[in-house]
């Protein structure tokens, strides 16, 4: 838990601060005070748990797409290495799309369902997870290489002992990057129209002008990005032990 | 199975960018079974091509490789070669015994002549070690742990580039005193590239004195100084006439300027 402490005491700070201000009258009516948001939220568990769970479950049937493709891709990649700048490419073009234009348009051809919000989550998360797998792969160095060549081993063992644990930390980065890019990507998708989620409460609030429910929605996004990072830098501190140690080594 | 080495008139060609540089040009070299020889020359004389070439890491332009009788390609799929690289080049999410390891879990169960990796962590003064990771070794001890990997699977031939030119003399010293109890132990045919003349004269039957531009052999110094070595050795009269030669070999009579300096390794 080390280095939370600080994030903590000026996330309370701020809070408190704005609290204050608020009930001062010193703040615009934007920005409510943060206890009622947290009332929305104490008043309405129903509503939290139904949206925030409609929106994990689009983020994660998109995540789950995306890195079976990207897989399938840097696979495909280190096999034909030929095809590695075109793949990295792809990948790159894809992430140049603003999700914001391609929604309507990729409604109009597969029509507004959850398929349309999962390829929106999947197409927002694929880029960090594509860098890492790619840039990953590389990651063993030539002297290492050459280890594995003079041992005479099998290109199912050089992977299995040097360039898939070579890559691991590389691609958990991009694991990592990618998950609250896959809840943002889920929360545009719900704009373009769902009666469930973080992004259908978001755009209700808007046009209500429910100030205190827009900001529950940011909250929501907020704890879900957080969240779904959280697990996968959890998960990499438990599987890299050897590369956080190495890194704190004196 | 025979463990000697043999060049013959082995040359090197890489294509540069602009011009084609002759790494080694018509090398002859004849290590018999069981020996300790080096390789001593400047830096970019092409010793580390030398031993790549031996150990199947780059293909001759021209010339012959036999090792123990065989091509440099069936000893390595033999495994019938060690390499001991100047860094340490061990795996840093796998630990000691893991690393030394690695070599057995490639080969499998179907060679049954590795050593146990206990044994060779034992040999290179290791234990204790066999669970900590590389990083939280000295550079010293890392390649104590690549000395072990590189001789687990009881090679026929050891190669060794500069295994400790990252060393401190006194770790260095240490380091030489273990290596050469460690290949008498296991009787494997030792080649060391180094570019100390001291180290080169401590550790070898034989040095082999290369020149740069092209790469060649230019002449060989016997070392006859009883085995096994030790330290009190390098003060003695022989150790000195093997140094001056080797020197001379290097740079011709000129390069020495009046009394003969006394160089540790
Ligand atoms: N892979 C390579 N491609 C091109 N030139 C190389 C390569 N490896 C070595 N050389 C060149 O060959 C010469 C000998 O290199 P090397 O064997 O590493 O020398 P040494 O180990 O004696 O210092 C150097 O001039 C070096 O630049
Ligand atoms: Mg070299």
């Amino acid at each position: 838990m080390r280095g939370w402490g600080l994030p903590l005491v000026s996330a309370a700070f701020v809070l408190i601060l704005a609290e204050a201000t608020q009930r001062a009258g010193l703040l615009p009516s934007v920005v409510p005070a943060p206890s009622l948001v947290l009332l929305q939220a104490w008043d309405n568990p129903a509503l939290v748990s139904n949206n925030c769970l409609a929106t994990l479950g689009t983020a994660t049937a998109g995540y789950v797409v995306a890195m079976t493709v990207t897989f399938a891709a840097s696979a495909l990649a280190a096999m034909l290495y030929r095809l590695y700048g075109a793949v990295y490419n792809l990948g790159l073009t894809l992430h140049a799309i603003p999700v914001i234009a391609a929604t309507p348009l990729l409604a109009i051809l597969i029509g507004g369902g959850p398929p349309l919000r999962v390829l929106i989550a999947a197409l927002s998360c694929q880029f960090p997870m594509l860098v890492g797998m790619m840039q990953g792969m590389r990651a063993a160095d030539s002297r290492q290489r050459e280890l594995m060549h003079v041992l005479a081993a099998s290109r199912a063992d050089t992977w299995r002992y040097l360039l898939l644990p070579a890559a691991l930390p590389f691609v958990f980065a991009g694991l990592k990057i990618a998950a609250p890019s896959a809840i943002l990507g889920a929360i545009t998708a719900e704009w373009a129209g769902a009666d469930r989620g973080v992004g259908a409460v978001m755009l209700n609030a808007l046009f209500s002008f429910d100030v205190a429910k827009v900001w529950l929605s940011v909250l929501l996004t907020c704890i879900l990005s957080a969240g779904t990072y959280g697990i996968w830098a959890l998960a990499e501190s438990h599987l890299l032990r050897w590369k956080i140690s190495a890194e704190n080594f004196p | 199975m025979s463990r000697d080495i043999v060049l013959h008139a082995v040359s090197m060609l890489f294509h540069g960018r602009e011009a084609d540089l002759l790494a080694l040009d018509k090398v002859d070299l004849e290590i018999p079974a069981g020996r300790f020889v080096s390789l001593i020359g400047p830096s970019g004389c092409g010793k580390s091509t030398l031993l790549r070439l031996i150990a199947d890491i780059l293909k001759p332009h021209s010339g012959r490789i036999l090792l123990g009788g065989d091509s440099p390609r069936a000893a390595r799929l033999a495994r019938a070669i060690g390499v001991v690289f100047q860094a340490p080049t061990l795996l840093p999410w796998r630990t000691v015994r893991q690393n030394v390891e690695l070599p057995l879990k490639i080969v499998g169960s179907a060679v049954a002549r590795g050593a146990s990796p206990d044994e060779m962590i034992r040999l290179v003064g290791l234990e204790g070690f066999e669970n900590a990771l590389p990083h939280e070794l000295s550079g010293g001890m890392q390649q104590r742990a690549a000395i072990a990997r590189a001789l687990v699977l009881r090679p026929r031939i050891l190669l060794l580039d500069e295994p400790f030119g990252a060393l401190d003399e006194i770790t260095r010293q240490r380091m030489n005193l273990e290596l050469l109890r460690i290949w008498a132990e296991s009787g494997t045919t030792a080649l060391l590239v180094t570019h100390s003349i001291a180290e080169a004269v401590f550790m070898s039957d034989e040095v082999h004195i290369m020149s740069a531009r092209p790469g060649r052999i230019t002449g060989t110094v016997p070392i006859d100084l009883p085995r096994p070595r030790d330290l009190a050795m390098m003060r003695g009269r022989e150790f000195f006439d093997c140094v001056n030669k080797v020197r001379d070999g290097l740079f011709g009579y000129e390069g020495i300027p009046g009394p003969v300096p006394v160089e540790a390794f």
